[in-house]
């Protein structure tokens, strides 16, 4: 009990002491949450339109203000100029432009609004945005009706109400985020404990251990145990970092998050054990992990969902064990999910803590003879 | 007057994968208070011997005993009377030689005072400093100091002056000299032909897995000359490493 606790403190001496090992643990990941940070994908989806008001009347004016209440278009106040804006429209800097006809005034009668058509307004787009295109017509189409509804004040027979069902918003960074901590946590399991052994049996380190009475088991809990705590930090110190500087959204229990890190932990510890057990040297270990974790941390979702990718590979990038780490993650820090409501991905999971488990059973050695 | 065996090796064989055998049926015994010398090139199976000893390999075929203990049934209680040096890059980089010492010593029911550790070694003033900052002599005083930390009877000192300047082996030869003085047993590996001659009380020369020789230094020089054997350059008063010793002293450089 007293050579596990020694060499439990040991080995988190060790680890604080390694400043790459550090580096890599806690740096890395906050640097990958910066880099993709600074892409923004929320932006994705908003089109860039130029108006030109030849009117400059009262009632364009007013059809201006409303048209910038929509969301999805950004109206760009830089263009005056017509050719410009159109110019701007080829060279891809603009999406859309409208232009406001000149005499784009609505006659007024004594009767109330004239029923003479106003002069369309034009739309200037670049026919390859096709997606775009199809949702900002959508939106103008509408626009336009409501604009008919509301002037003529024709009772609305036909409405439905809006019921939003993700209230929450949630932007690109907080989908990351979960993906990045189940990708350091793979990463820290599998180097952590594959590398460490790795270099202490080269160093002979391991030999020396074995020739004083420590027990296989006093070592092999002292490096399971102190694993998972410095993945605990490693863990508090990407949320804490995500929340105070990225003021990243977590809107699940943060226990919840902590048990499907300390499982999916495990999984991997249990991996970079049968590592340790097969490979001969330090850099045939890292050869082998890469070719592990490389794939995973592509496929499995860390940085976009998987459901982005083609349906055969979806299919196999679920049976991958960072698949389901990562969506549990996602669930619990997005969708508030509970437990119970992760099933699917707790049953993966347990079936690879099951596979690697055995596996570091079967392969793990000390000493290769 | 019969010396007290301490060591028992008897019909010791041992073969790899079932192919390879490195050491084909030696026996030996190694008395109490003495260093005994195990020689031979690269490749004779000192080292596959001394690790069986050790209780590291397995054993194919033979036995071992050591105080009294089987090395393949008393693995424990061997253990906590024996010390082990390995290479000296056994360790963990990131601790210092205190903590090194510490954690080494809590492995062992029985634990010496580390404070004489650290007096014995010369190591009072690196006691804070991380294994990594060590110069190799220290890094070599700190294993032979770690396989003392469980003041053991029987010491294995596997080349403990390999890679060493000629004052840090100097001064490693005066601490092996010291466990002696102490009465304690040391089984010894070298490649340096001269320090088994100034350390060993009996050395046994092992090559393709076998004992050819087992005596005193000085028995096996006789025998030798005896033999009319000649040296074809007669040996100066002094040498080389006499000339270096005393141009840069004997004091350590760290």
């Amino acid at each position: 009990m007293k050579s596990f606790w020694k060499l439990f403190i040991a080995r988190i001496k060790m680890f604080l002491r390694q400043k790459d090992t550090l580096f890599w643990m806690i740096f890395f990941p906050i640097m990958f949450i910066l880099i993709f940070g600074l892409f923004n994908f929320d932006k994705m989806g908003v089109s860039n339109v130029a108006l030109i008001d030849n009117a400059d009347s009262e009632f364009s004016k007013d059809f201006v203000d409303n048209l910038k209440k929509v969301e999805v278009l950004k109206i760009d106040d830089n263009y005056q100029n017509e050719e410009e804006a159109k110019n701007a429209v080829l060279d891809g800097d603009l999406d859309f432009v409208f232009i406001i006809p000149q005499n784009f005034n609505l006659q007024m009668t004594e009767s109330g609004p004239s029923r003479v058509a106003v002069e369309p307004i034009q739309v200037f787009y670049d026919k390859s945005n096709v997606q775009l295109n199809g949702i900002v017509f959508g939106l103008l189409e509408q626009f336009m009706s409501g604009m008919n509804i509301q002037i003529f004040q024709t009772p609305q027979v036909f409405s439905y109400e809006k019921q939003e069902i993700e209230s929450k918003n949630i932007n690109y960074l907080d989908v990351l985020v979960p993906g990045i901590i189940g990708m350091s946590l793979m990463q820290g399991g599998l180097f952590g404990i594959a590398m460490s052994i790795v270099s202490f049996r080269e160093k002979h380190t391991l030999r020396k251990l074995m020739s004083t009475p420590l027990r296989t088991r006093s070592f092999l809990l002292a490096f399971v145990l102190s694993n998972l705590l410095i993945s605990l930090i490693q863990m508090t110190l990407i949320i804490l970092i995500s929340l105070f500087i990225f003021k990243v959204h977590i809107f699940g229990n943060i226990f919840y998050l902590y048990f499907i890190g300390l499982l999916g932990q495990l999984i991997f510890l249990s991996l970079g054990f049968a590592v340790a057990g097969v490979a001969k040297t330090v850099d045939a270990a890292q050869g082998m992990i890469q070719v592990v974790s490389m794939p995973m941390m592509f496929l499995s979702g860390v940085f976009f969902s998987k459901e982005a990718l083609p349906d055969v590979i979806k299919n196999v990038v679920s049976y991958l064990p960072l698949t389901p780490f990562i969506e549990a993650l996602r669930k619990i820090a997005l969708q508030d999910a509970n437990l119970f409501e992760l099933q699917t991905e707790l049953l993966f999971m347990g079936g690879w803590l099951i596979i690697s488990i055995t596996l570091a059973l079967r392969l793990f050695r000390f000493e290769r003879e | 007057m019969k010396k007290e065996v301490v060591i028992k090796v008897k019909d010791l064989h041992k073969k790899y994968n079932g192919e390879l055998e490195a050491v084909k049926g030696i026996s030996f015994e190694v008395y109490k208070n003495e260093v005994f010398g195990l020689l031979g090139p690269n490749g004779a199976g000192k080292t596959t011997t001394v690790e069986m000893m050790e209780s590291l390999r397995s054993i194919s075929n033979g036995e071992i005993s050591i105080l009294g203990f089987d090395v393949r049934t008393n693995i424990k209680e061997l253990k906590e009377r024996i010390g082990v040096q390995l290479q000296s890059s056994a360790f963990f980089e990131e601790l210092t030689v205190c903590e090194t010492l510490d954690l080494f010593a809590s492995f062992y029911k029985y634990q010496k005072d580390l404070a004489e550790i650290i007096d014995d070694f010369d190591l009072q003033e690196k006691k804070n400093t991380l294994v990594k900052k060590l110069s190799g002599g220290q890094r070599q005083r700190l294993s032979i100091g770690v396989a003392m930390v469980n003041d053991p009877e029987v010491i294995f000192l596997d080349e403990p002056t390999t890679g060493l300047d000629p004052q840090a082996r100097r001064h490693t030869w005066e601490i092996i000299k010291k466990l002696k003085q102490r009465g304690k047993t040391v089984i010894l590996t070298t490649h340096y032909m001269e320090e088994a001659e100034v350390l060993c009380d009996r050395v046994a020369i092992m090559d393709e897995g076998k004992i050819i020789t087992l005596d005193t230094p000085q028995k096996l020089i006789e025998n030798l000359l005896k033999s009319g054997f000649k040296k074809e350059r007669v040996r100066q008063l002094a040498d080389l490493e006499d000339v270096f010793l005393n141009l840069t002293g004997k004091s350590l450089r760290e």
